[in-house]
């Protein structure tokens, strides 16, 4: 199954279905949570045509703050009015001293980090009644780091019992940002914990840094790293992520089709979308 | 909390220089990279403010309006988990801070709550709609209103005019805005004091136009209530045909 992340710019092309056919779309929940009117008219329309996953963006799993319980309670409530099986969010933090930041802030890899989030991914596993799904996070500096990023994940999906968003560009921006192999880095991750794939473009902005941008089309070495990482991995779904500069439709189905034909020749078995 | 008081300082230093740009010194950083992040996060919160406010955004001069989002964004610990909410907070930073009067922009408390009531309505959950029969007496009986609506009052008659001439006609205004079922439009009708007088008292004290009229007299001095009664019927029936009145029972 091939998803697209699914966006008011263009929620008339995924009524439609006309040019985009993905297989099932991808919301941010806190997007859409306690929204009526226009939108939720359009939303529900949405989720009478295509199945629904949720990719969260202020859990803050990272966090030092408190889970926030009515975030939490209304999350569930969600998911369960859309049916929604599959629940991921990002491993970082986007809330601190009691102030959202809207964006993902790296967490120091450390010991007591993966001993605090693996504590709150159960109470969040327990609360919500599913399993989650941690998604690898891009990062442009370490901070405070205490050892490397593949054994600060690797640790958090053992000791949680999580499963892994595995962002295929995450890898590739930081095997970039931070020089090394990304290849290496797929090979060592705990590949039966992946549930899920987000795939997107990105940006370089110098000779040394690229941003996650959702806003370009995925490069021709991000697509071999798909295929690298398909070839290792048992079939799930893959979500295109485009949130910026919308290209014509056609252009993102070429990008959908071109991941289908990956698939296609890399899986024989159908991926559902099931966590 | 089972981090260290080593890995909580780096998270919360991280977090405090993303919104006030004070050089922090945290271990391993890869140099030049830390201000991603505040550009990164800074760009969210301008973006949003700036697209809720698309006329406050127009009329202020630049510099202010670079200031009230640099102070929001490094003073105001953002609460809401839901960007879109955003904008309400960044209302009351701007009210409790005294912002229009520090800059003498008389209008933009007016104009903030405007814009962020339009928002508001546009987007917030649905409300049980319970239609019903138009088979009353408009005077008599009860009157329904489209439960989607928000009735502001206004120190400058912004809903009017662009802020440049409202600001010059200060005065006490009323606008209803209330959100259509069918399309999820929003739709503004400027209101005299008594017509949103009555839209308070219907709404809030389930009161008949009568019971209201009796009122009347305590608000206005010389008035022909006859007239009032003659007028106040005219205004039912029109917001019958825009839809704000939904029975009369």
């Amino acid at each position: 199954m091939i998803g697209l992340g699914y966006r008011r710019d263009f929620a008339e092309e995924f009524i439609s279905g006309s040019i985009i056919k993905p297989d099932f779309v991808e919301v941010a929940p806190e997007n859409w949570i306690g929204i009526g009117g226009y939108w939720k008219k359009q939303f529900n329309q949405i989720a009478d045509k295509y199945k629904i996953a949720c990719h969260g963006l202020s859990l803050s799993i990272g966090s030092p703050d408190p889970l926030d319980f009515i975030f939490l309670k209304n999350l569930k409530a969600f998911l369960k009015e859309y049916n929604i099986d599959i629940y991921s969010e990002h491993l970082s933090y986007a809330k601190c001293d009691n102030a959202h930041l809207y964006d993902l802030l790296p967490i120091p890899f450390r010991e007591d980090a993966v001993t605090h989030i693996v504590e709150r991914i159960k109470i969040v596993q327990d609360y919500l009644e599913r399993p989650f799904i941690m998604e690898n996070v891009s990062y442009y500096t370490p901070v405070a780091a205490e050892m490397d990023e593949l054994t600060f994940i690797n640790a958090i999906l053992e000791q949680s019992g999580c499963k892994l968003l595995l962002d295929v560009n995450n890898v590739y921006v930081n095997s970039f940002n931070h020089n090394y192999n990304a290849k290496s880095f797929i090979d060592g991750l705990l590949l039966d914990k992946v549930a899920y794939i987000h795939m997107a473009g990105h940006l370089q902005i110098s000779d040394d840094l690229i941003i996650d941008t959702h806003g370009e089309a995925i490069i021709d070495p991000v697509f071999d790293l798909f295929d690298y990482t398909a070839g290792k991995i048992q079939p799930v779904p893959i979500l295109l992520e485009r949130d910026f500069n919308i290209p014509e439709m056609i252009e993102l189905q070429g990008e959908i089709n071109k991941l289908k034909a990956i698939t296609n020749l890399r899986w024989s078995k159908k991926h559902e979308l099931i966590a | 909390m089972n981090l260290s008081l080593d890995t909580y300082t780096a998270q919360s230093q991280l977090a405090k220089y993303c919104r006030d740009g004070i050089a922090v010194d945290l271990l391993g950083l890869t140099p030049n990279r830390l201000s991603q992040y505040r550009r990164l996060v800074f760009n969210i919160i301008k973006d949003n403010i700036e697209n809720a406010f698309p006329i406050a955004y127009k009329y202020l001069p630049a510099e202010i309006w670079e200031e009230l989002v640099y102070d929001f964004f490094s003073i105001h610990p953002c609460q809401n988990y839901q960007v879109w909410k955003l904008p309400k907070e960044f209302v009351d930073f701007v009210i409790d801070n005294n912002y229009a009067k520090k800059h003498e922009i008389h209008y933009l408390t007016d104009l903030l709550n405007f814009e962020w009531a339009e928002m508001e309505l546009y987007n917030m959950a649905d409300k049980p709609y319970n239609y019903g029969s138009f088979e009353g007496d408009i005077i008599n009986d009860k009157i329904k209103f489209n439960p989607e609506f928000i009735l502001l009052p206004l120190e400058f008659p912004i809903h009017i005019y662009p802020p440049t001439i409202a600001t010059e006609k200060k005065g006490n205004y009323f606008v209803l805005l209330f959100r259509e079922k069918e399309s999820g439009k929003i739709q503004f009708v400027d209101l005299s004091v008594w017509y949103s007088f009555l839209i308070e008292q219907v709404s809030q004290n389930d009161l008949t136009i009568n019971q209201i009229l009796n009122y009347a007299p305590q608000l206005f001095s010389n008035i022909s209530i006859d007239e009032l009664k003659t007028n106040t019927i005219l205004f039912i029936k029109s917001m019958i045909t825009k839809k704000f009145v939904i029975a009369i029972e």
